[in-house]
């Protein structure tokens, strides 16, 4: 064999850079200091969505503040608070409250929800539908359901949906650079109805609807490819 | 002058990622655009418990590579991906690659204790049981949108295969990929590579991918090994025999709660090594080996109320044919070829439900039945001096298994799992816990524990080469214990820690047959015993000016509890870095990558020295539609090895030395 180049030359170097990387990553590192975990992402998407939505006049408080509440996420809730410390929207301060589930909820103009079971979601997105209130929930379908905005991992990338019919209801209006960033849904057959009405439960899809609604998605499907240049 | 540039370079990276205290420049998250938000990875983790969960909670220590990394860092292979990956070593023997983790690289082995999953779904063949990582692969690195390494035993979630750990891959959507792009590359060896990629989300339920790629090259013209070196033998000299042709198809498409997926990959290598004892530099009947690789996977995926329903079903289809030419002079024939082929095709079924429960518990249940239609292997010789020889097999796996999340307040999670695999010869029950404590959202400390198993494969248990003694094999165990510390550290860093130990029993391995009848001379039994322990570090940063950077080291001993000695093929440490920045403007990048790989034993007992190697890669668009790429590989030039096994006549395989590559690609939006 020809010569060969590496660390046995210097021995040292692994030894030496083992020590540095323990020293400066964990030494060094501020303890009280945030961090890119999923949590401090939602706190961060959270923000986004508050800083490009406009309420109707009228719905707002009267004193500089925007009311934000957190239902069932304590850490996310934290971040949340962490990062509009300091960060007025507007000229408004935005108050963070973290309600525990199941308390009554104060009246907010933002609402994340997280960790409910799905039939509580539910009355909760139809007590608050057509009113102001950015609703906000990482539960799977929760756009579909009636809510503005899911926000959801895929394959290791926060991302989020909103519907624009919830969105219209509503009457908070969403900044378009929001709306070109999202994935936008249709009210589902889980859309909840209107407040004051019966709350429908879920009830799961029966196989033969699912196997109809498959055909309809083959057809959408079909057609969209046949036209998919023109989008 | 290499040695020098080359020791100064690692010191470089590992100063410039270390001096850096704390990025001064590096934006907060709620400062960042929300378009950059979109690209930042959120940490979590699918395949560690077949749903998607934080990092830190998951009973596991994880590594990613993005979609990202594999551009950057001009990726061709998963084999590429996992050099740089921490605390695994590929070894490529100009054939296939051999994947080491845990300081466990039998040289000349078949990649069957590291579970390879596409989706979830597994794509070890049923003949080998061997994760092919290299070309023969069968999918196009640029296909694939992540790739998880999890780490450690995890027979109690997928069974067979799962010993050292899992490499999950999960592929890309037309979401993903969003429009449409073809590719043009050329390199080295009279490398050329062409790639085709389509794919969009149509609607809210329908999305669609697909891509092609075909690659040719003609490896090195002249390929020197010293032990041939003898004037019948060309004087060491491999002439032309290196090269490899390979395509690779991938297709998904997503249509409400289904997806499907497939792929379909064949490759070509020629051999320059004469593994085997084949004649050296044969020109004629060049020695080769045809991987191919097909699968097709239905996914049903559904919430019905609080319960996840996933549903699969599965065709994989793999099979080989090498040619050896042999020296005849024993049979009065100058030569003859010899022909293996193998066909295996397995169709698997599965289903799992998730549910939460009372007490913050997140519940799981599943089970699966492999039904292995065909295993056939068959040697045959031309001309036909004995046989052909097939050995049909065929059999059912069935598996059902359970596994439960405790929470217990915000800070501790108990973890347990167990899983029940019942084969027609035998059956095994592996269990694996965890003791997760988190002090906040950003940090955990994991102890862990868990065992797996690995099964004799079709091969090992083929009766004409190995003789009656293999009837006997049982599976593999293996046990481990580890300690994790995760932590996130003011949205730039992550680190991780993780010590861990290791009892590997019954290890399948090959040594003289007893039984006349076997074909080879040799047979496997379950004799070797293994303990290791080892330290693993990783830090990724996110730092000023958009650089981004990642470091790992791992120090191992494996040592053979029959012998005392440390195993061949075990690097003692491992030294890796790498680092990304859009230096030549937006959306641009460079991307340097360090490896450092510490000196191992041969199977001969002699020792291939450490070597550190360079890559470096730059990517820069131009306009919106059109996009080069450069890629240097070994970019010192660095001459190393890897050791050989048993089927060869040298001890060591010389690796590449520096190849470039370049490309470019238009892209329609």
């Amino acid at each position: 064999m020809s010569s060969f180049t590496g660390l046995h030359n210097c021995r040292h170097v692994p030894r030496v850079a083992a020590a540095l990387l323990i020293v400066c990553c964990w030494a060094v590192a501020p303890a009280s200091a945030q961090d890119v975990t999923e949590v401090t992402l939602k706190g961060a998407f959270l923000f986004n969505f508050v800083r490009f939505a406009t309420w109707p006049a009228g719905s707002l408080p009267s004193s500089p503040t925007l009311s934000a509440c957190i239902i069932g996420d304590r850490a996310v809730g934290e971040a949340f608070t962490k990062v509009v410390t300091g960060r007025p929207l507007d000229g408004r301060a935005v108050v963070v409250s973290i309600v525990e589930p199941g308390l009554a909820l104060p009246i907010c103009q933002v609402l994340y929800i997280s960790g409910l079971p799905r039939t509580q979601v539910a009355q909760i997105i139809a007590a608050n539908r057509d009113t102001a209130v950015l609703t906000v929930s990482d539960l799977d379908g929760f756009a579909g359901m009636g809510g503005i905005v899911e926000v959801f991992v895929d394959t290791g990338k926060m991302k989020f949906r909103i519907n624009p019919n919830s969105v219209k209801r509503s009457r908070v209006q969403i900044s378009s650079r929001l709306m070109v960033l999202a994935e936008l849904v249709q009210d589902g057959p889980r859309a909840a109805e209107p407040a004051g009405g019966a709350v429908r439960a879920f009830t799961p899809a029966r196989p033969n609807k699912s196997l109809f609604r498959f055909a309809v998605q083959g057809a959408e499907w079909a057609s969209d490819v046949l036209s998919w240049e023109r989008h | 002058m290499n040695r020098f540039l080359a020791r100064h370079v690692v010191i470089a990276a590992v100063a410039l990622s270390t001096l850096t205290v704390r990025p001064v420049g590096a934006q907060s998250l709620p400062d960042l655009p929300i378009e950059d938000l979109l690209t930042l990875d959120a940490g979590r983790v699918f395949g560690a418990s077949e749903r998607s969960q934080p990092v830190t909670e998951a009973p596991t220590s994880v590594s990613f590579i993005t979609a990202e990394d594999i551009e950057r860092f001009g990726y061709r292979t998963l084999a590429d991906i996992l050099n740089g990956v921490r605390g695994m070593y590929v070894s490529d023997d100009r054939n296939f690659s051999l994947l080491g983790a845990r300081g466990f690289g039998k040289p000349g082995d078949y990649n069957s204790r590291i579970l390879l999953l596409v989706n979830g779904h597994r794509v070890n063949d049923n003949v080998f049981g061997q994760a092919e990582i290299g070309a023969e692969f069968g999918l196009d690195p640029a296909t694939f949108e992540r790739v998880e390494i999890i780490r450690g035993p995890a027979s109690s979630l997928y069974g067979d295969s799962a010993f050292f750990g899992v490499v999950n891959v999960i592929t890309k959507t037309g979401s993903n990929i969003d429009g449409a792009s073809a590719t043009y590359q050329t390199g080295s060896y009279g490398t050329h590579m062409v790639r085709g990629t389509v794919g969009r989300r149509l609607s809210d339920k329908v999305d669609f991918a697909l891509s092609s790629t075909v690659e040719q090259s003609d490896g090195i013209e002249r390929l020197y090994f010293p032990a041939f070196d003898a004037p019948a033998t060309n004087n060491g000299v491999a002439e032309g025999l290196d090269g490899q042709k390979f395509a690779q198809h991938y297709g998904r498409l997503k249509v409400g709660a289904f997806t499907l997926t497939g792929s379909y990959g064949a490759r070509k290598k020629y051999v320059p090594t004469a593994s085997f004892t084949t004649i050296f530099n044969e020109q004629i009947d060049k020695e080769q080996t045809n991987d191919r690789h097909g699968m097709a996977d239905l996914q049903y995926d559904r919430t019905v109320g609080e319960t996840r329903v996933a549903l699969r079903g599965s065709y994989d289809r793999f099979t080989y044919d090498g040619y050896y030419p042999f020296d005849g002079t024993a049979f009065g024939i100058t030569k003859y070829v010899g022909h293996d082929s193998v066909d295996g095709a397995r169709w698997t079924a599965s289903g799992r439900l998730t549910r939460r429960l009372p007490l913050h518990q997140v519940m799981a249940f599943g089970g699966e039945v492999i039904d292995n239609i065909r295993q056939t292997q068959t040697s045959q010789f031309e001309p036909s001096l004995v046989g052909p020889f097939t050995a049909d097999r065929s059999s059912v796996q069935r598996a059902v298994f359970v596994q439960d999340e405790l929470k217990v307040g915000r800070h501790v999670i108990f973890n347990g799992g167990l899983r029940y695999d019942g084969y027609q010869t035998f059956d095994r029950v592996t269990p694996r816990t965890a003791l997760i404590v988190m002090p906040s959202a950003h940090q955990s400390f994991k102890y862990l524990y868990g065992r797996a198993f690995r099964a004799p494969s079709a091969y090992e248990r083929h009766e004409f080469y190995f003789g009656s003694e293999v009837n006997n094999l049982r599976p593999e165990s293996i046990d481990t214990h580890e300690f994790v510390w995760e932590r996130y550290t003011g949205d730039w860093l992550r680190t991780s820690v993780s010590g861990y130990r290791y009892n590997a029993d019954n290890l399948i391995t090959l040594t003289g047959s007893s039984d006349p009848a076997a074909f080879l001379g040799v047979t496997y039994v379950n004799e070797g015993q293994v303990s290791a322990k080892g330290l693993e570090l990783e830090a990724q940063m996110r730092l000023w000016r958009r650089i981004e950077a990642h470091m790992s080291y791992a120090l191992q001993e494996a040592t053979d509890r029959t012998t005392g000695r440390p195993l061949t093929n075990s690097p003692r440490q491992m030294l890796k870095g790498r680092a990304t920045a859009p230096l030549f403007g937006k959306g641009s990048s460079l991307g340097i990558e360090v490896l450092g790989i510490g000196s191992r034993e041969t199977i001969a007992g002699n020792r291939v020295d450490a070597a550190t190697t360079v890559d470096v890669t730059a990517i820069k668009p131009l306009g919106r539609s059109f996009e080069l790429v450069g890629n240097l590989r070994n970019l010192f030039d660095v001459d190393y090895a890897i050791p050989g096994g048993s089927q060869w006549v040298q001890d060591t395989i010389p690796q590449n030395r520096r190849t470039f590559r370049v490309g470019v690609r238009i892209k329609v939006h």
